[in-house]
């Protein structure tokens, strides 16, 4: 990046902005920066084209992430987050596998990539598990099993979807977190802190968007060193992290390259965009 | 608020000023999903698609 004196030049790609699109959007123009907002729904997008002197990738579909990150990344542009953290964290077999290696605890997974591996691989699951698809959010397709008439329904309806990495399972140990999982936030090299996402009563996945409520989580070593370290492997600038804690340990289950934070902001008084933005303006700089 | 005209139920449904292109509703009168579009510089609402198996964060 040039360290000039002009104005800084930042590009928010987006496909259905939510409320964290546009709150970036308006923290980013707080500090004088020219914001472009580029709906990757209707502008063609050129390889090579250097459009800003920083893309913020924030489309709610997780491939045209990717591919725009990729696009501008073909230009020279500083993508954030660049398309392999993007890639890595939107598919949970690649973000799992890349912890894993790193010697993070992770809930025991084990992968099937069809109905007869799926079968065998639950053999060595003590009821009830958890069984999910390497791609999607918001908890769907997110079964817990604890009924074998159900585990052969889920099964069967797996096989009759056309994509493909839906056809795939992740099995994994069911972590009891007494109905509640613990969201981080990272930006740059900064934890702004963790929530504990309460599920509701009837629902034992915590996802926001299932209705969870969010309340702060106090930080602790051991809680950062995990985030900081997951962050770090997907190789993230803004990033959160999704744990589980049980038998008093963490174990990392999602690291997400396209966080929402309204839930966080609610339960921290964060403001997350505000982190971003200031992100953005040191990154430009540097 | 800008009035537009819901591509499910035909009646009104006030947006916001400063609503953004792709940026989605709920319509409180029938529950349509709707998307604002931008066409010739007027906004105007679509039906908007379901999600997408890649959608989330
Ligand atoms: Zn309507």
């Amino acid at each position: 990046m040039n360290g000039s004196a002009d104005t800084v030049n930042v590009e928010l790609l987006y496909d259905y902005p939510r409320l964290e699109e546009k709150l970036i959007m308006e923290r980013l123009k707080r500090y004088d920066m020219r914001v472009m907002m580029t709906n990757v729904n209707n502008r063609p997008l050129q390889l090579g084209e250097k459009a800003s002197d920083i893309s913020l990738i924030r489309t709610i579909s997780m491939y045209k992430a990717i591919y725009a990150a990729a696009v501008r990344e073909s230009g020279g542009t500083y993508t954030v987050n660049n398309s392999e953290t993007i890639l890595l964290c939107g598919d949970k077999i690649l973000t799992l596998s890349r912890i894993k290696k790193v010697g993070l605890n992770i809930p025991r997974s084990v992968v099937a990539m069809g109905k007869e591996s799926a079968e065998a691989a639950q053999k060595s699951f003590k009821k009830p598990f958890v069984d999910k698809p390497p791609i999607g959010s918001w908890g769907r397709l997110v079964t817990l099993i604890s009924d074998p008439i159900v585990w052969r329904s889920i099964l069967e309806h797996r096989e009759m979807l056309s994509s493909q990495q839906l056809r795939v399972h992740i099995l994994q140990d069911y972590i009891e977190g007494e109905g509640r999982d613990i969201r981080a936030i990272v930006v740059g090299e900064n934890v702004l802190g963790a929530i504990y996402r309460v599920s509701t009563a009837g629902e034992w996945r915590s996802n926001i968007a299932l209705g969870s409520k969010p309340a702060y989580k106090k930080m602790d070593p051991e809680l950062k060193e995990a985030i900081i370290k997951a962050a770090e492997v997907v190789n993230g600038a803004f990033v959160s992290v999704d744990l589980l804690e049980g038998d008093g340990t963490y174990y990392v289950n999602e690291v997400n390259g396209v966080p929402e934070f309204k839930g966080f902001m609610e339960a921290t008084g964060i403001d997350v965009a505000d982190e971003v933005a200031k992100f953005v303006r040191s990154e430009v700089r540097k | 608020m800008v009035k537009l005209i819901c591509p499910l139920c035909s009646s009104t449904v006030e947006i916001p000023d400063d609503a953004l292109d792709g940026e989605l509703f709920e319509h409180d009168a029938c529950g349509a999903q709707v998307e604002v579009y931008v066409e010739e510089g007027k906004k105007k609402l679509r039906l908007a698609e379901g999600i997408s198996e890649d959608w989330g964060e």
